[in-house]
């Protein structure tokens, strides 16, 4: 039989050595852990490296993609354009709204709305008032233009319209105290990509720029660069 | 097997130094990891760039081209349009009219 003084340093040592074992395979799981997040944190590494690749091997096929899309909504937003331009010409020689929008494709309300804003036919404002645009009119000049938003995740396009014209500016987020950057063409393309005299480049640049502030960025303040309207947080 | 009649000193040390040893090990590797997302995050920004770059290349192609074509096209929607116009029973003198007002 063991001495009690026995059993009981048998009994500390059983403990001691318990402890041992649990602290060690508790650092064994601290470093698992660490070791997972690391093996996860390398695999997002190498998947986006090789997504970086892949991109840039497809870099035909990409170009190609976005030239059609945009040569299809550039063109398109020519065609209606046009149809507005020759909407607006017929309208003046007296042609019926029913049947311009019928020879056009076009609807009858945008004829329609075309005709009061050209002053052909004055706006009953009762009846029509549920043809009043979403998206308000704002004195430029002696004109009047608005400015709306086609929002592309990370980019979009600002479409500026007065009269007849529409312009469609691509628009991208930036960084830092950037928020956005709108493309313009520079002064030496302005007349040939907008179809708007260059001396009113100015007069429209400020009117999307404060339009874009008051529409969607209150707070911020914008200037006009050689081929972009910046909205920044000054 | 540890003796406990032995040094509690040298047993304390050694349950510190094992988990400290882990904990470095641990931050390191933390470490690592963190740089690794860093890197992966200057990919995903490369490569945004680069499709923002290329599709900034296509769109201005795609306008500029487009802009040369612009008079043509519409040259070629007002002579469709004046043909529909000629089809739907103008007279000669509305078509005169008609032709000036879209020229």
């Amino acid at each position: 039989m063991q001495p009690p003084e026995s059993s009981h340093a048998d009994e500390i040592r059983q403990a001691m050595q318990k402890m041992l074992d649990d602290n060690a395979k508790a650092a064994a799981e601290v470093v698992t852990v660490a070791q997972k997040t690391r093996d996860e944190a390398a695999a997002a590494l190498e998947s986006a490296r090789q997504d970086l690749l892949e991109t840039t091997q497809n870099e035909a096929t990409l170009y190609a993609a976005f030239f059609r899309g945009h040569w299809d909504r550039i063109e398109k937003d020519l065609h209606e354009r046009i149809n507005r331009d020759l909407a607006a010409k017929l309208l003046h020689t007296g042609q019926p709204l029913n049947e311009i929008a019928d020879l056009l494709r076009m609807p009858e309300a945008e004829v329609l709305e075309m005709a009061m804003r050209f002053g052909h036919i004055e706006p009953r404002t009762k009846k029509f008032l549920f043809l009043e645009p979403k998206v308000k009119w704002h004195k430029m000049n002696t004109s009047y233009a608005r400015v709306t938003y086609e929002d592309q995740g990370r980019g979009g396009y600002v479409v500026f319209q007065m009269d007849s014209t529409i312009c469609r500016f691509w628009y991208e987020f930036g960084s830092g105290s950037t928020l956005v950057f709108i493309d313009v063409p520079a002064e030496a393309q302005w007349e040939s990509h907008t179809k708007i005299p260059l001396a009113d480049r100015d007069e429209v640049l400020n009117f999307i720029g404060r339009r874009a502030i008051a529409d969607k960025a209150p707070g911020y303040r914008y200037r006009i660069e050689a081929t972009s309207v910046v909205i920044y947080n000054s | 097997m540890i003796d406990p009649l032995l040094n509690f000193e040298t047993y304390a040390a050694t349950l510190q130094n094992v988990m400290a040893a882990a904990v470095e090990a641990a931050e390191a590797l933390r470490d690592a990891a963190a740089a690794d997302l860093n890197a992966a995050a200057d990919y995903k920004i490369e490569k945004q760039e680069f499709l923002n770059q290329l599709e900034n290349k296509a769109r201005r192609k795609a306008e500029d081209d487009l802009a040369a074509q612009y008079p043509k096209m519409k040259a070629e929607m007002a002579a469709a349009l004046l043909e529909k116009l000629k089809a739907a029973g103008k007279t000669p003198e509305e078509m005169a009219l008609l032709e000036e007002a879209l020229s």
